[in-house]
């Protein structure tokens, strides 16, 4: 079913760069969201599937007048297949990537990161994800088993992606989550100071950090509880740009003023004995071509000091 | 921790089949979610990722003796490893297939069953496993995005098993869910009339069945609605058992005494014009070296007469 929703307030106009666009994709998604629980929908794990399917099987369409974004955005539904969307996904296996070689795959194989990053909050009492959008990330691990009594913190620089994490995270109540205003551009880890033992994380947000700060692992190397840091990024090319997918990913990070020295920093931090590194997976797994599709993982680790 | 239930009273033991030992099973299952939500796990999502994680971490045991069951159902805790499961399982990789080509697939990579179901339930009123066993596939579905205002029908033979998904199914309100005594090797598919448009599938059950029900096909068809099939077993040596992983498969469901005749009957039924096949992907998908976790899929939709 066609939806239709405007997201800009009178006067309002959508300025240019990531920031205000991950902004307005928050609110447009909290829009979409808030029209879902209207029809009835109550279970947190179905808005979050439902919502990968609507993104799936529709199409966005944003208004514009003058080159200017008008403030409405519609969603108009893909034609359905002859067979419906299970046939069609079913026959169309798409290139990927797994362990760094290229394999065709069902576009049904997945990699869970839920289930890897639940695993890592074994024995965590927080579990934080910077850069969280709505939290995504955050909710799907602890459906997938993460520690129960953990608090999930959602880091997050947008208001719009803040506020729809607390909405959405109303809807399971034995979750303690909460939402925390977070630059990745200058990251203050204060706020985990009391946690004895944390789970860190990022999927896909670091990237968008034009350059590391360096004090990035200074700060989190101050916290005096342990901290198990998991970096989920496209940030092959930074381990060895020397393989085919590595100098194409280079270059898409490169041109998109996109991150390219976490690794390095990664690295500086593990000489200085900041962190432990405990395991660098390169092109893990990608589910298409797009080169800032190849996950690569870095686990590292933080000791803790008091 | 291991966990050990004796779940027979004293002197008590069944012949072992594998319909005493489903049941059996179930029970000791069971038994672990009790024991979970005593600890205050509510949500029906955490419930099942919990229990396949203690599924991993444990060894599951039904004893037998002299060919009888004696009650016992252990959950024998595996040694945890030097670095801690979490790198465990993300260095982890073992042989596998993906689409027919034998890889190494790391043990993070999942065949996403419920997404699949999920988009074949769209528009359905209803959505039915045969041989359910807890609901597992069901559950996954609904909370994968499956239709809201469907019936969500667990078939199954074991009453345990029954129990356990009816329990479980009580922990999400707004899902329509039945448990369905049902034995597969003599389905009665009456409790389907009502129905519009049904998704019918199977995950890992009709494995199980001997020989397949003569005219299953023609009494799906015979249903005033319309019947989509998806059937996910490991029928590779069924489609084609000319290469080595077929024929290995064909081998040890032979061996097993497990089916050996359901896709001759989907072809049988295909010919008649009962139903109209879709789609037939063999070794679509397996992780791990176990012949039998190598993932085919049949899907079909009946033809009106």
């Amino acid at each position: 079913m066609e939806k239709s929703f405007n997201v800009l307030a009178e006067g309002e106009r959508l300025a240019k760069g990531w920031e205000p666009y991950y902004d307005f994709s928050w609110r447009l998604r909290g829009h979409l969201v808030e029209s879902m629980i209207a029809e009835g929908e109550t279970s947190l794990p179905r808005v979050l599937a439902l919502c990968e399917r609507f993104d799936r099987t529709h199409k966005t369409l944003m208004s514009r007048e003058d080159d200017t974004f008008t403030g409405e955005a519609r969603f108009v539904p893909e034609p359905v297949p002859d067979g419906g969307w299970g046939l069609e996904r079913l026959e169309a296996p798409v290139q990927g990537i797994v362990r760094g070689g290229a394999v065709t795959l069902p576009a049904y194989v997945h990699f869970d990161l839920a289930g890897m990053l639940a695993e890592f909050s074994d024995g965590c009492d927080a579990v934080v994800e910077l850069g969280s959008g709505y939290g995504l990330q955050l909710f799907r691990t602890y459906f997938a088993g993460g520690a129960r009594n953990a608090d999930y913190i959602g880091a997050e620089l947008s208001p719009a992606g803040r506020a729809l994490a607390d909405r959405l995270a109303a809807l399971e109540p034995d979750l303690a989550f909460r939402s925390r205003a977070f630059d990745l551009n200058r990251p203050d880890f204060d706020f985990l100071a009391g946690y004895r033992r944390v789970l860190l994380f990022s999927v896909w947000s670091l990237m968008y950090l034009r350059t590391t700060p360096p004090d990035f692992f200074d700060a989190l190397a101050a916290l005096p509880g342990e901290v198990t840091c998991v970096f989920c990024e496209p940030f092959g090319s930074q381990v060895s740009a020397s393989d085919g997918m590595g100098a194409e990913q280079a270059d898409a990070l490169g041109g998109g003023g996109l991150n390219r020295d976490f690794y390095t920093r990664f690295v500086h931090a593990a000489g200085r004995g900041q962190i432990e590194p405990l395991h660098v997976g390169k092109d893990l797994f990608s589910s298409g071509q797009h080169a800032l599709a190849a996950l690569t993982v870095l686990v590292g680790r933080k000791s803790a000091t008091a | 921790m291991d966990k050990v239930f004796q779940l027979f009273p004293p002197g008590e033991s069944q012949d072992a089949n594998w319909d005493t030992y489903f049941e059996l099973a179930w029970r000791g299952r069971a038994c672990i979610f009790e024991q979970m939500t005593a600890g205050g796990e509510t949500s029906l999502a955490r419930l099942l990722a919990l229990y396949e994680r203690f599924g991993r971490r444990h060894d599951t045991g039904v004893r037998v003796e002299a060919g009888r069951l004696t009650g016992e159902v252990s959950f024998i805790e595996r040694a945890a490893p030097a670095d801690g499961w979490a790198l465990e399982r993300l260095d982890a990789v073992a042989p596998g297939m993906i689409l027919e080509r034998s890889v190494q697939v790391p043990a993070l990579l999942y065949f996403d069953l419920a997404g699949l179901l999920a988009d074949f339930a769209d528009g359905c009123d209803a959505v039915v496993e045969l041989g359910s066993g807890y609901g597992l596939q069901l559950f996954r579905l609904f909370l994968g995005g499956g239709p809201r205002h469907a019936r969500y029908i667990g078939g199954e033979a074991s009453p345990a098993g029954r129990a356990l998904a009816q329990r479980l199914a009580a922990l999400e309100p707004a899902m329509d869910f039945e448990s369905r005594n049902l034995n597969l090797a003599a389905m009665n598919l009456g409790f389907l009339m009502p129905y519009r448009r049904i998704l019918l599938f199977t995950a890992w059950s009709a494995m199980y069945l001997t020989a397949t029900p003569a005219h299953l096909f023609e009494a799906l068809a015979a249903l005033p609605g319309e019947v989509w099939c998806v059937f996910c077993e490991p029928f590779g040596g069924q489609i084609d058992a000319g290469d080595i992983p077929g024929r290995r498969l064909a081998e040890e469901m032979h061996k097993g005494g497990l089916n050996g005749d359901f896709y001759r009957e989907f072809n049988r039924a295909a010919a008649k014009g009962v139903i109209e096949p879709l789609h037939v992907a063999r070794n679509v998908f397996a992780a791990g070296d176990d012949p039998f976790a190598a993932l085919s899929i049949l899907a079909c939709r009946t033809v009106k007469g």
